[in-house]
């Protein structure tokens, strides 16, 4: 079954196509991996997968819902679109208790035990600030992951992490499908996608194809 | 209560960033132009005139000063210049909140940014006056062009002139101040916020420093297109004669011009926070 559907979708943004005539499905429980080079338009089709940009035609659904129709953005989805930014003054935790907030649906321990899992110290005072690349990249991963979200769109996730945190990462997007979650990740990386995914679509010029 | 809940997190978290913000220091070179320009000028006065001022008066003074209600609104458009912020921690809250509920947001944030920049305003104000606590104008303030006549229409008597004493008590003098000035910064905030968000930051800026500009320009000039721009309608003391009970352009019509200012800036917001796209996102939270 698939849990997002993309139909016709153009994006036009001044007189440059940046998507044209994007057709493709991805189904539930599994990853799925978009390639392409830089400006292909990988992560303009995540920002329209997510709601955050509009396109000019054509429509998303994502769990039966269309998106910027039915709803504004897709309830039930984690994401990391390009650099996860976050508050940076405040600690790891703290920015995650500040968005864990917003929906309300989980409490200081999941936080903690999302923490933990993705190999950060909850109790680490430092400021976000202090944090390097790869710290904020797993801080990305736990914000989107903590509220356990059916759908995780992540944007070149392994950026700025070291060889055990890519490992660390791939076995724990392995065991989040495992439970039935569906991924769709984006990455320069080969190693990655082969590893992870069980599809892969190449994006070019704004064109999608699937390629496994 | 999840969306007053909301709200409220978006509101927070950005006025925690706004106050920490090392730009805030801006704030302390505004109340040192303040002291020089407005502040001592008046308690040369109280030493001449050998009484004190109300504490109040300083800051009636500030908001009725020319040069000061131009350089205000100059350091709070600084202050808010890069808002409402589009970082990668905007993506995460907005995701969360959904649009409405960010924005509004961004609305109570602007709100308390605005009120916390005229409390220090105003606190800084009271702290340097020296003056003592009272509900009335100062002799030094209504008396003090009889006792010495050859200062009459000097810049310290513009500072508090009769249009003002001679038409309102102290207390609707700073409150009236208070209110326009809110709705002054208000309104231009609320220009920068929607050239932000449709993606052209540095014109919304650029408007916004050329309606000050322009307010500065007619309103030295005494044009009556003056009361075109918001500047006139915020200094109170220029919609008064100076001694009859008349006024020279209704006070009420100020309310009613920012009003409907607001009104039609607000309804500006929320089409383009409709419309918004997040194509770009900058990199610096």
């Amino acid at each position: 079954m698939d849990i997002i559907t993309v139909n016709n979708l153009y994006l036009t943004l001044g007189k440059t196509d940046i998507l044209k005539e994007i057709n493709v499905s991805f189904e539930e429980g599994k990853i799925h991996g978009l390639i392409g080079r830089n400006g292909s338009g990988k992560t303009m089709l995540m920002k329209c997968i997510c709601g955050f940009i509009k396109p000019t035609s054509g429509e998303i659904i994502v769990d039966n819902k269309r998106v910027g129709k039915d709803i504004d953005f897709p309830d039930d989805m984690g994401i990391i679109i390009e650099t996860p930014g976050f508050i940076p003054y405040y600690s790891g935790y703290k920015n995650l208790k500040l968005l864990a907030g917003l929906k309300n649906t989980i409490g200081k321990q999941q936080i903690r035990n999302t923490m933990i899992q993705v190999g950060l110290d909850p109790d680490l005072r430092r400021h976000v600030r202090k944090y390097s690349l790869g710290m904020r990249q797993r801080l990305g991963l736990a914000q989107a992951i903590m509220e356990d979200p059916k759908i995780l769109i992540l944007d070149e996730p392994f950026n700025g992490l070291d060889k055990d945190g890519v490992k660390e990462m791939r076995e724990y997007l392995l065991s989040y499908k495992k439970q039935g979650k569906t991924i769709l990740i984006c990455s320069h990386s080969a190693e990655d996608i082969s590893v992870l995914c069980d599809s892969v679509h190449e994006m070019d010029k704004g064109v999608i194809q699937v390629i496994n | 209560m999840n969306k007053i809940r909301c709200i409220w997190s978006v509101a927070r978290t950005e006025y925690l960033r706004w106050i920490t913000n090392p730009r805030i220091i801006i704030v302390g070179v505004l109340l040192v132009f303040m002291k020089t320009l407005a502040v001592t000028p008046l308690l040369e006065r109280t030493v001449k005139f050998g009484e004190k001022l109300n504490i109040l008066e300083p800051f009636a003074a500030i908001g009725n000063s020319g040069m000061l209600v131009m350089l205000m609104p100059c350091v709070f458009l600084i202050l808010i210049s890069d808002y409402p912020k589009m970082t990668g921690s905007t993506l995460f809250f907005v995701g969360r909140t959904g649009k409405t509920n960010w924005f509004l947001g961004q609305l109570i944030f602007l709100i308390m940014a605005i009120l916390t920049f005229l409390v220090i305003v105003l606190l800084g104000s009271i702290l340097v006056s020296k003056g003592e606590m009272g509900m009335n104008w100062s002799n030094t303030v209504t008396k003090y062009e009889s006792r010495f006549p050859n200062e009459a229409g000097s810049f310290t008597s513009q500072l508090l002139p009769s249009n003002l004493y001679n038409q309102m008590s102290l207390l609707s003098a700073v409150g009236q101040t208070l209110i326009l000035m809110l709705m002054y910064l208000f309104m231009l905030s609320l220009i920068i916020y929607f050239f932000k968000l449709i993606h052209i930051q540095s014109f919304g800026l650029f408007a916004a420093i050329f309606i000050v500009a322009a307010g500065v320009m007619t309103c030295s000039l005494k044009s009556p297109s003056m009361w075109v721009f918001p500047m006139a309608n915020t200094i109170v003391w220029l919609h008064y004669e100076e001694v009859l009970s008349k006024q020279v352009f209704p006070i009420w019509c100020s309310y009613t011009y920012f009003i409907t200012a607001i009104a039609v800036g607000l309804t500006l917001n929320t089409i383009a926070v409709i419309r918004l796209q997040f194509y770009n996102i900058e990199l610096v939270e």
